[in-house]
Order: structure tokens, then C-alpha cells, then sequence
């Protein structure tokens, strides 16, 4: 009836007015004079961390929160090289012994003191089997022993010479040091909701599925922060993400869908940046199931696959061209390692010469979501291997399932026969050649192709008990060749992250982990 | 009318019953487990076994549905394996904010839906029945997935007129309301034009005209109210759609409700917050149905079931 029709129109009207002021112009930024003090930072990500415990920090995001608001003894520059946090300086008296010593005078978060006791508490915690740290073994498993020497000064010796362990404190959540008094208060159970540690920002609160928020710590030991409040914003879409930038509500978004993000180029008021990250797609192909432990036919995949093609259409030229297996952000890169270049006949070629000239059926299991542009890439590679007579069914799914479905259930029992996977560096190429390509780590341990081969095994142990740079890096260099030949897996390209921010928004630290780090950042007022 | 509420009570213990299992073994048809999950990316075999073991996981699923089973109905929803915290916690926290959407949405469902619906059969074949009928189809048709993301250009991006997503005032829940709630209403906006069609050319509305009543007393006194039962009926059966849309929608507005809990815990294999999560939800669907059973009692006195 007409009553019931004017009130709606009349709700209408009302919307309309009070959205009538014409959208926020963009302001051109005149150079600043300096950072400005104040505000409240909105960063926008997709993921919720699992818990702020950074000892069971698992998932992707958990260690994001925990580096927020907490320090290790060291950490890492984006350039990947390792500077002093918690511990001002530190010598390495013998490979298997380092002496740290700690900044005087800093405190943590509930003001009790970082000091050489408090870090001993926190690895001790650490690797207790109370407290189920699933990260603890495979990660800084050759940690052998923390004792306090003085109030500022921890010797922490190794169980055997580990090149890669200072890399890995840098980079582990479960590496930082956070307040011993907290942890005995709150007891495993809860800590992981109410953390202390001696970061820039100090936790406030974490609200289940919207959002983390922390305030900037005045006792900072860099400096306090420029902006007064950080919260991370947990949106799970995309495009909500895209919108919220485009508001004003968020200033920072992180992962952006590929298409959106090339539109953000022309804007005036976002600037996008596609951070590399410390991370090279793979096709792996399971080494010893039929047809693929025939190294002919993983090498004819590596052939038949156009990178540089699907490099610049289907990712838009966002993701950047890889040299190896390792990264390009890690300093044991190799520019001038081998490559498989794209050459159709050669692939069918060796298809041929491994007695399959029509080619094999097959499956490839790839995610949906978790790498930019992951389910287009994947859908290109098949249209490639199609064209050498490679008929590739396509699944995926879920994190979940896409990861037990390359684990497998056995180290001798494979998964996938073919599948997408990214893999980083974790602070040290170690933590990616090694976990990857060494035999011991067949399945769940990190090798899900199942690669074998005694020679990379010798040379990526070699590498470990290194110390120097130089002489790693050349035995990285090696395995990497061996590793290319055997075509245990096809690389694809370096990884980058698609983010997106005000351009009122300066310093920002960005990388080389997937984490970006706001110490710095100011907003334009 | 009491063994009426006793048979209705049974259908829903037994309703609830045959969900919480049917949860139960759908869940684990999903690969991988919360295992898979939480170790992520590296662990050492021993410690994924040891956690299974803990978890209980590596018992037969008919034993883990029976001890599941035995603490439910100790009202005991058990644990969640991603942060040891009772589910039940977890949907306390996150509940009212789903039922806030979903209300909301009714609200708009029911007030635009039975308007429309009323108006276009006081007037039928005119241009506005034309039109509000063209658009309930619309309605029906549009996915919440797609209303949802051009409501935010439209009135968040473009106008500044609401928030993007997020929550905290009423303006945060405008958008979400409306996305679900449109999409329902016209569902509801062509039932009402049905029932009041056919309440409208009965006798007694005949009779009322003849009598000198005033049109609108007419149609809202007594078309409307013998019509009711109808509507009543869809508005219920909407709850679920509504409640579904709910969901979708708190993923797409970054509503913090149980919606977006469900789908996190799906994706993390989080079998005792999937469970308990999702009984909750089946049992909020039904004793909503179960009270407007009990309404259609008092609506229309005709319907005093006896044995």
C-alpha cells in the first residue's frame, strides 16, 4: 500500500543523501618534510593467524603477528643479509659455539627485562615437550645447548657446524624472545592469546576471525614507532580487500588478485608493489612413480612448458623471472645456473627416446588461491604439456588438501604424481635445497618428489657444515646443476606478492618473508 | 495440541541426530585432517603421529562418533584443534553476530517482500505489479556472491555512502542486510502476491466491500490476515536460506559471524568446531521452524491438531 511504498522510497532518499558527497578526490602527495607523528594504521590481510604463541607458530600468518610485536637475538635486511636485533653483536668463536650479546636495557612489553635468562627460558621452552612445538626440530633442530654466561651475554652451542643457524634465528617466529614472567602466568594454553614480547607494537587484542590490533611501544629500543595504532584486519576476499583500500578504511593490502592489481597501476591515490618474496614455484613430478622416474620424461616437461610466455600473459609480467631452484632474493643465487628453455620438439623428442611416443596420461594437483594466479598457471602448463601429447588432469582443492596430496602418506609412498608447489627461503638457501632435494627427507619431511641422488646428498650436507659464504655458495651451486640435470623438478618463476597501499603511506619495510614490517611506516596527515 | 508438541519435539531430536552424523562422516570425507593442517609445511613423522594419537584421530570413526556423541549430550561441544579453546567459547563469541545478520535480513525480506507483495495484488497486472514482480524474479535469481560485491562498489566505493565491510555500528550492517535480505524477499514479495490474489477474490472480502469498509481495512484486516498462513509458512523456510546467505555474506563483508568460523574450520580440518558449529546451525533452523509450527496454532484456530 502507499504508506509501505513511500517509507521505502523514503529509505532510499536517505541512503542517497548521506552518501551525496562526491568521492574523496585524490590528493597529490607533496614531498613530505619528514615522518609525521600519529595515526592508526589498517592493513588488510587474507589469512587469520592460528595462534600469537610464536613457539606454535605453524601457518602462514602466525609468524607475521609474532615478528610484530616481538625480536629475535638478530634479524634479516630485505636485501636477506643478517643485522643485529636483540643482540647488539655476537662472534663465533668455533662453528659449533656462538656468543650473542644482548642490548642493555631493554625490556619487555610487561617490563620485566630481556636478558640472557630470559633467553634461555624461551629455548628451553621451546624444545619442551610440553609445549608441542611442531616447528622446534625441523627448524632449529641442530640447537644443542643455551647457557647464561651474564646478565647480557648467552653462549648457544650447536650439535654440529650448522651454516645455515644464524640465518634461522633470524627468521623463525619460534627464534624470538618474548617475556619468561608472561609465559609462566598465562601457561601453554593460554599464551597463545595474550603474548609479551619487546617488539615496536605491543599486542592489545585479538578478536577471533576480524582482526589483531596493536599499539605502538614508546620503550621501543628502535625508536618509537611513528604511527600511534596496527590493525590487521582479517578480510577473506579479495576484492572486499580491494575495496576497503579503495575507501580509505585500510591503507595496506596485502595479496590482491592479479587483475585488480594491474588496474591499481594507473590509480593516483594506491600504489601497488609486487614484492618478490624468497620464494620459486616448482612443478615437481613424483621421482619414483612410472612414467616420471624416468628422468627422459621429466625432462621433456621442463622443455614443453613456455615460462617466459606464461610469465608475461597469464601472471601480466607481475611475477619475476627466476634463475634456479633458489630465489633471486637469497645471496647463494646462481645467475648463471642452466635452464630448461622452451623447445616443444625437444621435449617430444626425449618422449621418443623414453619409449612413450604418444605421450602418457597423468594427473596435476595444484592450489587454488594460495600463490597469485596459481589455478591460470596451472590450466597454461596443461595446455603446453597437451601439445607434446601429455594428457594432464586437473585437480585441486583447499591448503588441506593440496597438501596432503603431494605429501603422500609414507616417505616411500607418494602422492601426487604431478603437482604446483612454492617453496622458500627461510633466512638460509638450506632451508629450501636442502629440505626439498635431500634423500633423507622423502614425504612429510619436505622432499614430496622423492629425489635421490647420493652426490647432491654429499654436497648439501658439505654445504651445512660450512661456515663462510663463498664456499657455500659454490656448493650450492653444484647441487643446483646436479639438481637441473636430473630435472627432479621444472622451475617456474620467483614468487611475488601483489600489495597495495596509500600512497600516504611511507616506509614501509617490505620482505624478503612474506611479512612486511611497519617500525617505520608514517601516514601523511 | 500437546501430543502435537510432543511429535513435533521428536522430529527434532531426531533431525538433529541425523545431521550431527551426517556432519560427522562428510567432514572426513574431505582429504587430509587437522594434522595435514597444522603441521603446514615441515614436521618430523613422530610428531605427526604422536599428535594424531592425541587427537584421538587414529581410532575408528564410528568410536570417535560415539565418544563425540556421549559429550554432546553432556552439552560438552569438546575442544578445538587449532586452539585448544571449548567450541563452545567459539561460537558464544561469534553467534549473536550471525544471528544479528540473519535477523536483520529477515527483517528486510520480510518488510520489502510483504509490501511489494501486497501492493502489486491490490493493483495486479499494473505497471508497479509489473515491475516489483520482474524484480522478485531478479531476486531469485541473483546470487548473494555477486549482489554482494556490486552493493560494495555502488554504495562503498563509489558513493562513500556505507563502509566496505567490516563491523561495528548499525551502517556496517546495511549492506550485508540488504544483499541477503533482497535476495529473499523476492521470493517472499511473489508468495504474498499469490496468497493475497486468492484471499482478495474470496466471499468474505466481497462481503466486507459491500458493507462499506474502507479499502485498506479490507485488504490489511482481512485479506492480509487470512493470507498470513502462507507467508508465514515461506518466511520460515526462508530462515535456512537466510542463514546460508548469512554465511556467504560474512565471508564477502568480512562479518565476523559463525559463517566465516564454519568455512575456517573446514578449511583447517577442524573437526570438533565443524561439528559443533554446524549442529548449532541445524539446530537453530530447526526450532525456528519448530516455533512457527507452534504459531500456525495460534495463527488460524482451524489448526488445533488433536491426537
Amino acid at each position: 500500500m502507499r504508506k509501505g511504498l513511500a517509507l521505502l522510497a523514503a529509505m532510499l532518499v536517505l541512503v542517497a543523501a548521506c552518501g551525496s558527497a562526491a568521492p574523496a578526490g585524490g590528493q597529490t602527495t607533496t614531498a613530505p618534510a619528514g615522518p609525521t607523528k600519529g595515526g592508526d594504521l589498517v592493513v588488510v590481510t587474507g589469512h587469520e593467524p592460528q595462534t600469537l604463541d610464536h613457539h606454535l607458530a605453524t601457518g602462514v600468518y602466525d609468524g607475521y603477528m609474532s615478528f610484530t610485536l616481538s625480536n629475535g637475538l638478530v634479524r634479516t635486511k630485505p636485501d636477506g643479509t643478517i643485522e643485529p636485533a636483540l643482540a647488539e653483536r655476537w662472534e663465533i668463536p668455533d662453528p659449533m659455539t656462538y656468543i650473542f650479546h644482548l642490548r642493555k636495557g631493554v625490556t619487555f612489553h610487561d617490563g620485566t627485562k630481556v636478558d640472557a635468562a630470559a633467553v634461555k627460558f624461551n629455548f628451553d621452552r621451546l624444545f619442551d615437550p610440553a609445549t608441542k612445538s611442531s616447528r622446534a626440530q625441523p627448524r632449529l633442530g641442530a640447537l644443542k645447548n643455551v647457557t647464561v654466561i651474564d646478565d647480557s651475554t648467552v653462549k648457544v652451542t650447536t650439535k654440529f657446524p650448522f651454516g645455515p643457524f644464524l640465518g634461522s634465528l633470524a627468521i623463525e617466529p619460534i627464534a624470538v624472545i618474548e617475556s619468561p614472567d608472561a609465559m609462566k602466568k598465562a601457561g601453554v594454553a593460554d599464551y597463545g592469546t595474550r603474548p609479551v614480547g619487546s617488539g615496536a607494537f605491543i599486542f592489545q587484542e585479538w578478536v577471533q576471525g576480524d582482526r589483531v590490533v596493536f599499539k605502538a611501544n614508546d620503550k621501543y629500543w628502535g625508536g618509537r614507532p611513528n604511527i600511534d595504532t596496527l590493525t590487521f584486519k582479517i578480510v577473506k576476499d579479495p576484492s572486499t580487500r580491494l575495496s576497503l583500500l579503495q575507501t580509505g578504511a585500510a591503507h595496506f593490502a596485502v595479496e590482491l588478485n592479479p587483475p585488480d592489481f594491474i588496474n591499481l597501476q594507473s590509480s593516483k591515490e594506491i600504489q601497488t608493489t609486487a614484492a618478490p618474496f624468497d620464494n620459486t614455484l616448482f612443478i615437481e613430478m613424483s621421482n619414483i612413480q612410472a612414467p616420471f622416474d624416468n628422468p627422459l620424461v621429466r625432462q621433456a616437461v621442463c622443455y614443453a612448458i613456455d615460462k617466459e610466455a606464461i610469465r608475461k600473459t597469464v601472471l601480466q609480467g607481475l611475477a619475476k623471472d627466476g634463475y634456479g631452484i633458489l630465489p633471486t632474493t637469497t645471496w647463494a643465487k646462481n645467475t648463471e645456473a642452466e635452464r630448461y628453455s622452451y623447445n616443444e620438439a625437444k621435449a617430444k623428442d626425449l618422449l621418443n627416446r623414453a619409449g612413450l611416443p604418444n605421450g602418457f596420461t597423468t594427473t596435476f594437483w595444484h592450489p587454488t588461491g594460495r600463490y597469485s594466479g596459481d589455478a591460470q598457471v596451472a590450466q597454461a602448463v596443461q595446455g603446453y604439456l597437451r601439445k607434446v601429447g601429455i594428457q594432464a588432469e586437473l585437480k585441486t582443492g583447499d591448503l588441506t588438501s593440496w597438501a596432503s596430496a603431494m605429501r603422500g602418506t609414507a616417505p616411500d609412498k607418494p602422492g601426487a604424481p604431478m603437482y604446483m608447489r612454492g617453496w622458500g627461503v627461510s633466512g638460509d638457501p638450506d632451508s629450501q635445497i636442502y629440505v626439498l632435494y635431500h634423500s633423507k627427507n622423502w614425504g612429510l619431511a619436505g622432499n614430496y618428489a622423492r629425489y635421490k641422488n647420493t652426490k647432491v646428498d654429499d654436497l648439501l650436507e658439505k654445504a651445512r657444515l660450512e661456515t663462510t659464504q663463498e664456499a657455500r655458495k659454490n656448493l650450492y651451486k653444484e647441487a643446483e646443476a646436479q639438481i637441473t640435470k636430473d630435472a627432479a623438478a621444472c622451475t617456474l618463476y620467483d614468487n611475488v606478492r601483489l600489495l597495495a597501499y596509500t600512497k600516504k603511506l611511507h616506509d614501509v619495510r617490505i620482505g624478503p618473508l612474506e611479512y612486511q614490517f611497519f617500525e617505520t611506516a608514517w601516514l601523511d596527515r | 495440541m500437546r501430543s502435537y508438541v510432543l511429535g513435533r519435539v521428536l522430529v527434532l531430536a531426531a533431525v538433529l541426530f541425523g545431521t550431527s552424523a551426517v556432519v560427522f562422516w562428510t567432514v572426513r570425507l574431505l582429504p587430509g585432517d587437522p594434522v595435514d593442517y597444522l603441521v603446514a609445511e615441515v614436521a618430523t613423522p613422530e610428531f605427526v603421529q604422536n599428535l594424531r594419537a592425541e587427537l584421538g584421530l587414529d581410532r575408528p570413526v564410528l568410536v570417535q562418533y560415539g565418544v563425540w556423541l556421549g559429550n554432546v549430550l553432556q552439552a560438552d561441544l569438546g575442544r578445538s584443534i587449532t586452539d585448544r579453546k571449548p567450541v563452545i567459547r567459539h561460537i558464544a563469541d561469534r553467534y549473536p553476530q550471525t544471528m544479528t545478520l540473519t535477523l536483520a535480513s529477515m527483517l528486510v525480506a520480510t518488510l520489502v517482500g510483504v509490501a511489494a507483495g501486497i501492493l502489486s495484488a491490490t493493483k495486479p497486472y499494473s505497471w508497479f505489479d509489473n515491475a516489483s514482480m520482474l524484480a522478485a524474479l531478479l531476486g531469485v535469481a541473483v546470487p548473494v556472491f555477486w549482489l554482494g560485491p556490486i552493493f560494495i562498489l555502488i554504495f562503498a566505493v563509489q558513493l562513500r555512502a556505507l563502509p566496505a565491510a567490516g563491523s561495528g555500528g548499525v551502517e556496517y550492517l546495511v549492506l550485508p542486510a540488504l544483499t541477503v535480505g533482497l535476495a529473499s524477499a523476492g521470493l517472499i514479495a511473489r508468495m504474498t502476491r499469490s496468497a493475497m490474489l486468492e484471499t482478495l477474490s474470496q466471499d468474505y472480502v466481497r462481503t466486507a466491500r459491500a458493507k462499506g469498509l474502507r479499502e485498506r481495512f479490507v485488504v490489511l484486516r482481512h485479506a492480509f490476515r487470512n493470507a498470513l498462513l502462507p507467508i508465514v509458512t515461506i518466511v520460515a523456510l526462508q530462515t535456512g536460506f537466510l542463514m546460508g546467505g548469512a554465511v556467504i555474506a560474512e565471508v564477502i563483508f568480512a562479518w565476523p559471524g559463525i559463517g566465516l568460523l564454519i568455512v575456517e574450520s573446514i578449511y583447517r580440518r577442524d573437526y570438533p568446531m565443524v561439528q559443533g558449529t554446524l549442529l548449532v546451525f541445524a539446530a537453530t533452523f530447526a526450532f525456528i521452524n519448530f516455533a512457527i509450527d507452534l504459531l500456525y496454532g495460534v495463527l488460524d484456530p482451524r489448526i488445533r491438531y488433536s491426537a
